[in-house]
Parts: C-alpha cells; structure tokens; sequence
C-alpha cells in the first residue's frame, strides 16, 4: 500500500474514510509495519509448512435441528438507533422509479 | 502498593477471595458489607485510575441482601458475595457493555456471554464493567474512548493493556477478581505491570460466547487475581464445554484447587534460551535467575531449551490478528446497535460515516492493514506466510514440552512503562513478545509476581504448560508463591 489511492481502495473495501492527513499517516504508517513484517518474515523458509488457521482441526460444528428459544424481538430492538413498525430501519436502498 | 494510596484501603478489600469466603461463612462479615467496602473503595480511586467504565451501584445493594438469605438457609453458593468485575468486551445483560468504543458508547446486551451467567450462579456480584483498550486492540490501556487507565503503583506509568483496567482494579484493592480476555498477553502483560495473578486458559478451555470478537482464534478469556489459589477457584467456576461456542472443548476439567500443594518434586522446567537475550530489563533477568534457584531448591529440575521461532512470533501475531480484526469489526454498521452517524442518505454514506466516526483511529488502522495482509496481492507472502509460522511456532513447543512440564520466563521484557508512548503499533507489540507464543500455539500461561525492579515497580514471571494442563501450572504457581 504505497500511495492514497492504494489508502482509498482499501477504505472503501471496508467501508471506511478518512480524511487527506489521516490518510497522509495511515500511508507512513502502513508502510512502516509491512516493511518491517516482510523484512522479518521473508528470510524463513516456509515451503511444504501447512498453514495453522486454528488450534483445533475442526470442520463446521452444526447444532441439532431443532427449534429453541431465541431472543426476543422488542429486546433487541431495544438497542437499534431508528427502528420503524417492528424492524430495523434504514436509510432508503432503491430508487423511487 | 505504594503508600499513597494505602490511606484510602479499607480491609475488607484486601481479602482474597478464600479468605473472603471463609469470614462470610463464620459470619464475621456480611456480604453487603463486603460489597459496600468495595464500592467504595471504587469512589475513592476510578477517578485517578480509570479502571471502570460502569459501577453496577444499585444491582450491587439489591444482590448483596438476597445472596445473603440465600446463604443463610443454607444454600451452597460456590462464590457467595465475592465482589468482582468484568473488562468492558465481556457482554452483560442489561449492563452497559462498551468494549471502550464510542461504537458501543450505549450498548445494553439483551444476553448474557457463558462466564458472566456462571459466575452469577456461582453467587459472584458484578461491581461493574472494566475499562480497556478499544476492541482489544493496544498494550497500553490508552487507547480507550473513556480514557486512559493508570497504573496504580505509578500513574505516570500504563497499566498494561489491553486488559489494563482489570488488573489495575484487582492490584488497587476495587475488586475481589476480575476477567479479561487474552490474544497475545492481554491479561497476562497487565497483570505483571500490576503485580497481580494473570491466567491465559488453554483455547476452548473457557467459552467466548459472549466475547466481543477481536481476533477469534487467540484469544481467551482468563482471570486476574491477588493469588494463585483465588485463580484455581476462579477457573472452577469458569471453565466447562458451552455447546454456545463451538471452538469450545468438549473436555472434562479437573478441580483446580486440588492442584493447590506445595509439592513440585521432580517438575521438569524448561527455560528457552531466546527469551533471556538481549532487550530484557536487567532487574528482570535478575528476578528469573532467582525463581530458578527457588524451584530448585524445591526440588524442580530446570534445563534450558530452544524455542528457535520465538523471533517470528510478534510479526506473526500481528498479521494473523489484524486479519482476523478486520473480519470481525466488518459487524459495526449502525443498524441494529450502538452508534449511528446522523443525516445519512444512502446506505453505503451510512456505513462509512458510522464507521469512521465511531471507531478509534487505532482500530481503523488495524481494520486496514488486515484488510490489506488479506487482499489479494497480500494473502500468501503475509497472512499464509503468518499461518505458516503458526504452524511452526506450535511445533517447537510440542517439540519442547515432549522433555518438560513448564517453561518458565519472564511475562514482560520491561517493567510497566511510562504513559505516552501509544503512536508505533510495532513498538508497542513489543511488550507481548514473550507472552504471545502461548496464544499462537494454544498453550495455557500465567503470570505471576516476582517482588519489584529499582523503582519499585512489579515484576512478573511466566509459566507455560501444555494444552488443559492449567492443574500444572496453578501447581508450580502456587508452591513458588508460597516459598518466596
């Protein structure tokens, strides 16, 4: 990530902005940290190493289908921002037309 | 502590959680009274500390009464009464819960997390909500949207983080024990900055269901104590299969107290030679070379050994923890909790606004350079590279531990540092380089205090067990406790 529009691609990707100097720092920063990551990391042979996501060396853990209990709408709601008629509210998503 | 604060300890607040117990039980106390010593202590010192976000005042006073019936018709309550706390990412229904954000400023979960629910069977009250560094993310407890924690041995000094306000409330007597979570020290590093008992379980030991997500596949929740046998206590009451969290371990955990002897005979200790080169406070090294004579005289037998990938431990960790980071904070949206930007039109202007105005500047910066180590140009020569490591880190301590028991080393290559220093993210990682290993490879870990450096400041001492060998190291803690 060497430049802003690198800065810009990113944010985007994860919904973030910022502004000209936070970007300015976000790239000095970026740049600092990979540097000093690619320049510990490179020098260990890594080939044939499968990689650790996880301690366990579990699949997708399903619960039994069955219907229980579940948290109960108006509490959640309770902590929503806008809420309208039982739901949660946002702002329009298509066009009038 | 230092004596500037002793004028403002009460008694009370100076027991631990068995001796605690024991006077409830004899009748020598009552619980409202316990809890009342407490909060007071709590106003006294959270304006010069920080440590809480949330004092539960009220639940406090209505709990102390009833716990008390109950314990009087002759109820068995495990933890009756003990007054503890909670760090701020640690969900609690109708608690306020923040993960010291301005994200989750007036989040009130509609749900308990699976160690909050067990320690409220277990008859434990919840004084309040402990500040933190945002999402986990920080060694120093500076980066919180409530401000920064102090160290109460020096205010001048960080507490440790992320989990600072937690050891900072269980060293500065304003809880009986608190709970962290830990992803490369986060309650261990703290707990050694604050001279108090700082446990990392063993991954799937205790249930996350109910830890607001940073990095997933580290992290653990773990407890911060006064001693070793308040830790073995504490981890009865929270440890156990939850089918809530299915990273959790379908295993059967011993009773932790009965490891509470003073026998380590024969214990096999391995001290790895990386962690005793250079960037180690001399002081430090001083206190390890010390505790080694002390398990020796007590009949352990210490040998040195090799942990050849310790070096690639923090680049690693961060890689890993940063991906997984920005994964998870990708929840924050603005709709269905917390913090919501204002005067939005489309969807997207209302995720980015949010976004950007509710989160901390440290934590936008891990979201991005997770986002980046997991983007397509990046994935193999960071974060597969990171996973890699992993995987080799893990190796050398299933290596080690086929000869050992333990491994000792220091918990902190320095003593709690000055505040200030929160701007080089890599810098600041630093703190956990020798706590981090045991995150990366699932190990259990402790800290423990060691006396203090030239400025009077705790040391701490590290153990590191195999996985669920948690009885191990409570045993080898607790006999070190009692022979220094």
């Amino acid at each position: 990530m060497k430049n802003q529009q690198d800065i810009k691609h990113i944010a985007n990707l994860v919904n973030l902005s910022f502004s000209d100097s936070e970007v300015q720092k976000l790239i000095k920063d970026i740049k600092k940290v990979s540097q000093y990551l690619m320049d510990k990391l490179s020098c260990l042979d890594t080939e044939n190493i499968e990689p650790m996501e996880h301690i366990f060396h579990t699949a997708n853990i399903f619960r039994g289908d069955y219907s229980t209990d579940s948290l109960d709408r108006e509490g959640l709601l309770k902590n929503a921002p806008v809420k309208e008629n039982g739901y949660f509210a946002v702002p329009r998503i298509m066009d009038e037309n | 502590m230092r004596t500037e604060w002793s004028c403002f300890v009460l008694d009370l607040t100076r027991l631990t959680i068995s001796e605690a117990l024991e006077k409830i039980k004899n009748k020598e106390i009552s619980i409202i009274e316990l809890v009342r010593s407490y909060l007071k202590q709590i106003e006294n010192l959270n304006k010069t500390i920080g440590a809480y976000i949330t004092v539960c005042r009220e639940d406090c006073e209505r709990m102390g009464p009833i716990l008390q019936e109950k314990l009087d018709c002759g109820e068995n309550i495990p933890l009756a009464g003990i007054p503890m706390a909670l760090s701020d990412n640690i969900i609690t229904r109708g608690v306020l819960t923040t993960c010291a954000s301005k994200m989750l400023h007036n989040f009130i979960p509609q749900y308990d997390s699976t160690v909050n629910e067990k320690l409220r069977h277990s008859g434990a009250i919840l004084l309040g909500k402990l500040n933190m560094d945002e999402f986990s993310i920080g060694s120093s407890n500076e980066n919180s949207y409530f401000g920064p924690v102090k160290n109460p041995w020096d205010p001048e000094r960080v507490p440790g983080g992320s989990c600072g306000g937690a050891a900072a409330a269980v060293a500065a007597n304003m809880a009986c024990f608190a709970l962290g979570s830990d992803a490369c020290g986060s309650v261990r590093q703290p707990s050694s900055f604050c001279g108090v008992v700082g446990l990392k379980p063993t991954y799937g030991l205790i249930s996350r269901y109910g830890l607001i997500a940073f990095a997933s596949s580290l992290e653990q929740i773990g407890p911060i104590t006064r001693t070793v046998e308040d830790c073995a206590i504490v981890l009865n009451a929270i440890a156990g299969y939850d089918p809530k969290d299915s990273t959790s371990a379908n295993i059967k955990h011993p009773d932790y107290t009965a490891f509470l002897k003073d026998n380590i005979k024969g214990l096999k200790i391995g001290l790895p030679k990386e962690y005793i080169e250079k960037g180690l406070q001399k002081e430090i090294k001083q206190k390890l070379c010390e505790a080694l004579t002390v398990f020796e005289s007590m009949g352990a037998v210490v040998e040195e050994i090799s942990i050849p990938m310790t070096k690639y431990a923090i680049p690693a960790y961060y890689i890993i923890a940063s991906a997984e980071a920005s994964s998870n904070l990708a929840r924050y949206d603005g709709i269905r909790y917390g913090y919501r930007a204002e005067d939005c039109e489309s969807l997207e202007e209302l995720y980015k606004k949010t976004r950007s105005e509710g989160f901390g500047f440290e934590v936008k910066r891990t979201i991005m350079l997770g986002a980046y180590f997991i983007s397509r140009n990046c994935y193999d020569s960071y974060y597969k590279k990171a996973l890699k490591v992993r995987r080799l880190i893990s190796e050398d301590f299933k290596k080690a531990f086929n000869d050992i028991d333990v491994i000792i080393t220091p918990t902190v290559p320095k003593t709690a540092f000055k505040t200030g220093r929160k701007d080089d993210p890599i810098q600041m990682c630093m703190s956990n380089i020798y706590t981090v290993s045991a995150n990366l490879a699932g190990l259990c870990a402790i800290s423990i205090p060691h006396g203090t450096d030239c400025n009077g400041l705790p040391v701490g001492l590290q153990l590191i067990g195999k996985p669920f060998d948690e009885g191990t190291l409570i045993r080898a803690a607790y006999a070190f406790e009692k022979n220094t």
